[in-house]
């Protein structure tokens, strides 16, 4: 039996896990079965950018985050409303060639700006260093605020997409972009609309990680890979399945680094999604592929 | 046999023969030059067939690579087995890999497909930074002397062979069935091609091409580490090069490897990560474009100007 903190400790980072994959999962679905393959470069450059703000005002990281979420947010807009729209009718694979190119800007942007040595969000913020005591176990503060964040923001957009227009004609959209068109939603703004949102939520996710871990520029390749794990995991299209899937890769990476090593912990957490993949394509909890 | 197909076997036969020829007589940057050259051109002209001709998105071209670099370390240096067999067996495993996932991999398409390629070339990834056998992260010597002119031919033949390869596989029968493929799987699975077993064949001889490329970059710096081996420059640098030679253009190919190795050449002294910044920006600009490659556009943009006159 493991510890119980290990389990604890897995299942927090695994909330932002499942936070992340939830910004993939809907632009997939909301955006005609697209991949962002610039998402957890996203993720990664919304730590940077917290960094740099936080360091330069010496505001919290997490104030900052209030600045640097929008940001994202526009810049996924507008990636995907200058660029990505003119490609997205012929095939969903070819935005992804594209969406390379867009991750190797971004981190090749991020190793001119912010230089390759490893950072973290860490020191800027005092708290980091408090521990909590939570079912009887010892665990640093940090983590229970990136869980609670991350299923406030689960929540939030929970909230966004039943209950607004915007939300609804994300919904619409993604059920069938020609019927939705035909009711009068512009789907080109949509789908702005709902790479930003998905972009947004890797940028909170990006910058709960950068408060707990060290960060590199070429960080965003195993994020956008862990958070199509996490769509794998837990099917596509179900907020409930990405956040359990979340979960499911979180525990299992701090389960393979407390027992083999943290050099294990992305091999079985790839493994862990390659054996989905074959075994059970509609993912743990999913209807459909 | 036509004339423009004459001037073109003639013209190849004249640049085989001074290609052969030129470590005899051109500098050791040159010679270096040609032989990235050579290596990215296998892999672009195997992309070219995989995803430009069948419309399969090789994601994880880098994960072929690095495992055709480890196996040839395991097999000359762990192993210390003689250059040849080593050779051979480092496109093979590439194969073998390739067919152990195939069953996985080809069950998904598009998008999913790609990144399932990209989750596979990342566990290698994980997986070799970690083996202690082939020194973890902090990599492994290739213990194997060769004159860089050998290297050289050996890098020459294979760039040699991808090409021919790539043109008979889509002027053959296959060739055909991977184009319907790539238009539309199911019109092409409901007139009764295999496409399973066409995808197979398709994706097993880019396999065995892009780890034998591999095997042979590696020989160069004589050092490989997980993450030169597996690293995403590969996919970048090859989109580049198709994006500039055109999707479906075998010719082109070498017009986009000669550009993106110029690129990496002229920023390499000052700050290597330049050179990737502009790949992606090229990959994007050229998307935006001309969403079917770069030269492609030029020549017919050429083509349509000679006809005015």
């Amino acid at each position: 039996m493991a510890p119980p903190e290990v389990i604890l400790m897995g299942t927090f980072t695994g909330a932002i896990y499942g936070l992340i994959g939830i910004g993939l999962s809907l632009i997939f679905t909301g955006i005609r079965n697209m991949i962002n393959l610039a998402h957890g470069h996203l993720a990664v450059l919304a730590a940077y950018l917290a960094l740099t703000l936080s360091s330069n005002s010496m505001l919290d990281p997490l104030i900052c985050a209030l600045l640097v979420v929008p940001i994202v947010f526009a810049l996924g807009a507008i990636i995907q409303y200058g660029a990505v729209n003119r490609l997205i009718y012929r095939s969903p694979t070819i935005p992804l060639i594209l969406f390379a190119g867009i991750a190797s800007i971004i981190e090749n942007v991020a190793l001119l700006v912010w230089h390759p040595d490893p950072r973290s969000l860490a020191p800027l913020a005092p708290y980091s260093l408090l521990t909590v005591s939570l079912l009887g176990v010892r665990l640093p503060l940090i983590y229970l605020v990136g869980f609670l964040i991350s299923l406030g923001s689960m929540l939030i957009l929970y909230t966004f997409l039943k209950h607004t227009d915007i939300g609804r004609a994300i919904r619409a959209a993604s059920e069938d972009p020609e019927y939705a068109e035909c009711l009068g939603v512009d789907t080109k703004k949509i789908y702005a609309y709902t790479f930003g949102i998905g972009g947004a939520l890797a940028a909170i996710a990006g910058i709960m990680v950068g408060l707990i871990y060290l960060f590199v520029p070429s960080d965003g390749w195993p994020y956008t890979i862990l958070s199509f794990g996490v769509i794998v995991l837990g099917g596509v299209g179900s907020m409930r399945g990405a956040f359990v899937g979340g979960v499911i890769l979180g525990i299992s990476q701090q389960l393979s680094a407390y027992y083999l090593g943290v050099a294990y912990q992305y091999f079985v957490g790839y493994i862990l999604i390659l054996a989905v993949l074959a075994l059970r394509p509609q993912g743990i909890f999913g209807m459909r592929v | 046999m036509d004339k423009k197909n004459r001037y073109i076997i003639g013209s190849s036969i004249v640049a085989i023969a001074l290609l052969t020829l030129a470590p005899y007589f051109i500098p050791l940057y040159w010679m270096a030059f040609l032989f990235f050259c050579f290596i990215y051109l296998v892999l672009t002209e195997m992309w070219v067939l995989v995803a430009g001709f069948t419309g399969m998105v090789l994601l994880g071209i880098g994960g072929f690579v690095g495992i055709g670099a480890y196996s040839f370390v395991i097999f000359s240096t762990c192993l210390n087995w003689p250059l040849w067999p080593s050779l051979i067996l480092s496109g093979i495993i590439g194969v073998i890999i390739a067919l152990a996932v195939s069953s996985t991999i080809f069950r998904m398409r598009g998008a999913y497909f790609a990144m399932s390629t990209l989750v596979i070339a990342n566990a290698l990834f994980a997986w070799f930074s970690t083996w202690s056998y082939t020194g973890g992260g902090a990599g492994i010597v290739v213990n194997v002397k060769l004159p860089i002119a050998i290297v050289y031919h050996i890098a020459l033949i294979l760039a040699f062979a991808s090409i021919i390869i790539v043109t008979f596989v889509v002027r053959s029968n296959l060739g055909l069935m991977l184009k319907a493929i790539g238009s539309d799987e199911d019109a092409a699975l409901t007139v009764g091609v295999n496409t399973y077993t066409c995808k197979l064949y398709c994706f097993l001889i880019a396999s065995f091409m892009i780890s034998l490329a591999g095997a042979i970059y590696f020989l160069y710096p004589g050092f490989v580490t997980p993450d030169a081996a597996f690293s995403p420059i590969w996919l970048i640098n090859t989109l580049t090069a198709a994006s500039v030679g055109g999707w479906t253009n075998i010719g082109g190919a070498i017009i986009g490897v000669i550009f993106i190795i110029t690129l990496q050449q002229f920023f390499y002294v000052n700050y290597p990560g330049l050179s990737m910044l502009i790949n992606g920006i090229i990959i994007v600009v050229i998307f935006l474009i001309s969403p079917r490659g770069l030269w492609p556009a030029i020549r017919s943009l050429i083509e349509k100007r000679l006809k005015r006159f």
